[in-house]
């Protein structure tokens, strides 16, 4: 249903665009028209979620973080486009290529237009007509639901006949629930509640995707945030644990290059003692076991059991390098050099 | 029947068309930008122009789930040609859902009240005092009740003419005490209070909310149509009106409009002011009323029988109808309704 000429009546009708050519790139179109390259996407949420998205993102360009495109309006007047194939919306196509991992100049350039973005969402009320999508809190209740979770597969993987995965899994899970448990405890270190009502107050905004698909950098390399379909009221810390985690699996768990991004964040936008020690217990928590073993345990059909069991092997090699860069970050934190040109 | 302008609409539109098939009163259009639905439209310039910035305000509000209207390339949201207003809308694929089953029903009447949730912060031009209706139920309601009134009067001093004049005068006193009944419960400050409250809310009603204005696609989201005869007014103009469409359908059973209750009461909780009103306005005997209108007023508008066997469908029903108003008073008493709701 929707194919070339679909998407071309489409913005032509709402619009009021004429579109010469439209290709698929990743999950979005980018569309040829009258006015320039534009991007065309599908959003497999509600409308009114698209419409806090909208809200977020106006209000970041308004309050100077010029580092995003906003979203074009239809003839309605609307930021969001519903027919019964689904929800789109279209922007601008920033021209450019995706940032790089493994650049750490890219990865500081991120980092600052991540500090940036924190700091212009503060103050951001919801509009009313829109489902306001808040994350605040909770997290103590998901990790130890989740560690809960880990530890009743290991009953099912006793239980089951020994096949690989579970084989694999009895072996390693113990570890990871101790670090489930380590990273609750350092989440209470944190003062976590306090961070929640602090954010809270402020109001502030997460992309909660922030990765480098989402990032494009442009020919005079200035780079771009797109994509903030995830974006939440939610701890700014969240983010940047989250980026943290991309950065350090990019790098085999070197600490280097995560404590260049944090110093290139802090330059922009001062972390706050807390802060940084959520960011270690984000790290602690192993979200990426946790997902496989869940995916694998609840048989959810649309994943492979072999794929799972690559996917966990895989995590598993990891695990030693994992372990040793967590325990080299608390020594640094602990010491207070994890962030340059600090005590 | 007149033929459609279609190349002075396409002008107008400004799209190409290729090709179009009249599906009942509607013309299905398929074109470079699309497929759209054409009617004609008999409401004047200034009302259409209304429903185009209610539709307008819907979709900003953020309720995107409607049958798009298109605007022409002048945005206006109708096309005049030769005296003759033509609408274009954006043609959904779907299916009518059928208010026989309970179940379509409950889906309905939640969607409802999701619609009414979002359906406000509409603050209108002037021209729309004819459909602003907050807080002139009793008002309107009185003025039908002198109708009835007037209508008795008449019939009595000039004498039982026809078989209508017959059954009418069987039914009138009824009619009468329960349109008394409807109006005094109505003047109440709960009312009034509701009243103020959708008016600086800025509440929308769609004004024909039943199944013919409803669409299910094929991922089963509910798609609302036609906003014709939309008015200001409070949400439990919609909810009345849609009881009263399900009711007669399934011949006045208080189960299915206390099912009607319970799903919209889920997504929009309601208080016990409106439960009260909402029993006046479904008690007040419209449907009596209108035929006899037509009746004694709209003279020679109607064919007679017709309006005959209208008048005799509502004396088989008025049994029916009855029980179903006691049973709908008790439902609707303070601490039986409400409270029961909480454990949901």
């Amino acid at each position: 249903m929707v194919n070339v000429t679909w998407i071309k009546s489409i913005i032509q009708s709402w619009y009021n665009l004429f579109v010469t050519d439209a290709e698929q790139v990743r999950d979005a179109w980018k569309v040829q028209t009258s006015a320039g390259i534009k991007c065309f996407k599908q959003v497999d949420t509600a409308a009114s979620k698209v419409i806090f998205v909208a809200a977020a993102v106006d209000y970041l360009i308004n309050n100077g973080f010029n580092q995003t495109v906003p979203f074009i309006k239809t003839r309605y007047g609307t930021n969001v486009v519903e027919v019964p194939e689904g929800v789109f919306y279209l922007t601008d196509w920033i021209p450019g290529r995706e940032a790089s991992m493994k650049n750490i100049l890219d990865i500081q350039l991120a980092a600052q237009a991540l500090a940036r973005l924190h700091e212009s969402s503060a103050g951001f009320h919801p509009p009313q007509n829109c489902k306001p999508k808040t994350h605040w809190g909770g997290l103590q209740e998901d990790w130890q639901e989740r560690r809960d979770q880990l530890a009743c597969f290991k009953l099912v993987a006793a239980e089951s006949e020994q096949n690989s995965f579970s084989r694999l899994y009895l072996e390693h899970c113990e570890a990871y629930i101790r670090r489930c448990d380590d990273a609750l405890e350092i989440l209470d270190v944190a003062n976590y509640d306090d961070l929640v009502a602090t954010a809270k107050r402020q109001g502030g905004l997460c992309h909660r995707d922030f990765t480098y698909h989402n990032l494009i950098v442009d020919q005079e390399g200035t780079l771009y945030v797109i994509d903030f379909d995830y974006c939440a009221h939610d701890i700014r810390a969240y983010d940047i644990g989250r980026f943290a985690r991309k950065v350090a699996k990019h790098w085999a768990w070197q600490l280097t290059p995560v404590k260049l991004m944090l110093s290139a964040y802090d330059l922009t936008a001062k972390l706050s003692a807390d802060e940084i020690i959520f960011i270690l217990a984000y790290l602690y928590f192993p979200q990426r076991f946790w997902r496989i073993a869940e995916r694998y345990y609840t048989n959810q059909p649309e994943y492979s059991p072999t794929e799972l069991y690559k996917q966990l092997r895989h995590e598993i090699e990891d695990h030693s390098l994992e372990a040793n860069f967590l325990l080299q970050m608390t020594h640094e934190i602990s010491t207070g050099v994890l962030i340059r040109g600090r005590s | 029947m007149p033929v459609w302008p279609l190349k002075e609409l396409a002008e107008s539109y400004g799209f190409r068309l290729k090709d179009y098939e009249q599906r009942g009163k509607i013309l299905f259009l398929e074109t470079n930008t699309g497929s759209f639905a054409l009617k004609r439209s008999n409401l004047d310039p200034a009302e259409l122009d209304l429903e185009y910035s209610v539709f307008l305000h819907l979709l900003r509000a953020g309720c995107t789930r409607i049958a798009r209207i298109i605007p022409t390339a002048t945005a206006r949201g109708f096309a005049y040609i030769d005296g003759q207003a033509y609408l274009l809308s954006a043609w959904i694929n779907g299916t009518h859902p059928n208010f026989t089953v309970p179940a379509e029903v409950d889906k309905a009447a939640s969607h409802l009240a999701h619609f009414h949730a979002q359906a406000q912060g509409y603050t209108g031009p002037a021209y729309w005092q004819k459909r602003k209706l907050y807080g002139v139920w009793p008002y309107r309601f009185s003025y039908r009740l002198n109708h009835l009134l007037w209508y008795r009067q008449c019939v009595t001093a000039r004498g039982i003419h026809s078989e209508f004049d017959q059954t009418f005068m069987a039914q009138v006193d009824q009619a009468i005490e329960q349109a008394q009944q409807a109006i005094t419960n109505l003047r109440v400050p709960g009312y009034y209070v509701l009243a103020e409250k959708a008016r600086t809310l800025g509440t929308i009603c769609h004004h024909d909310y039943t199944y013919h204005n409803l669409l299910n696609d094929k991922e089963d989201k509910i798609w609302l149509l036609d906003f014709d005869y939309c008015l200001l007014d409070m949400p439990l103009h919609d909810l009345g009106n849609m009881i009263l469409h399900v009711l007669k359908l399934s011949n006045w059973s208080p189960e299915s409009a206390n099912r009607i209750l319970l799903m919209y009461h889920r997504e929009r909780p309601l208080q016990q002011a409106e439960l009260d009103a909402l029993f006046s306005f479904v008690q007040f005997p419209q449907d009596f009323w209108q035929i006899a209108w037509a009746y004694y007023a709209e003279l020679g508008m109607h064919k007679p029988e017709n309006l005959l066997v209208r008048l005799r469908r509502q004396v088989e029903t008025a049994d029916a109808r009855n029980h179903f108003l006691s049973r709908f008073a008790e439902l609707i008493k303070p601490q039986k309704f409400l409270p029961r709701r909480e454990s949901l």
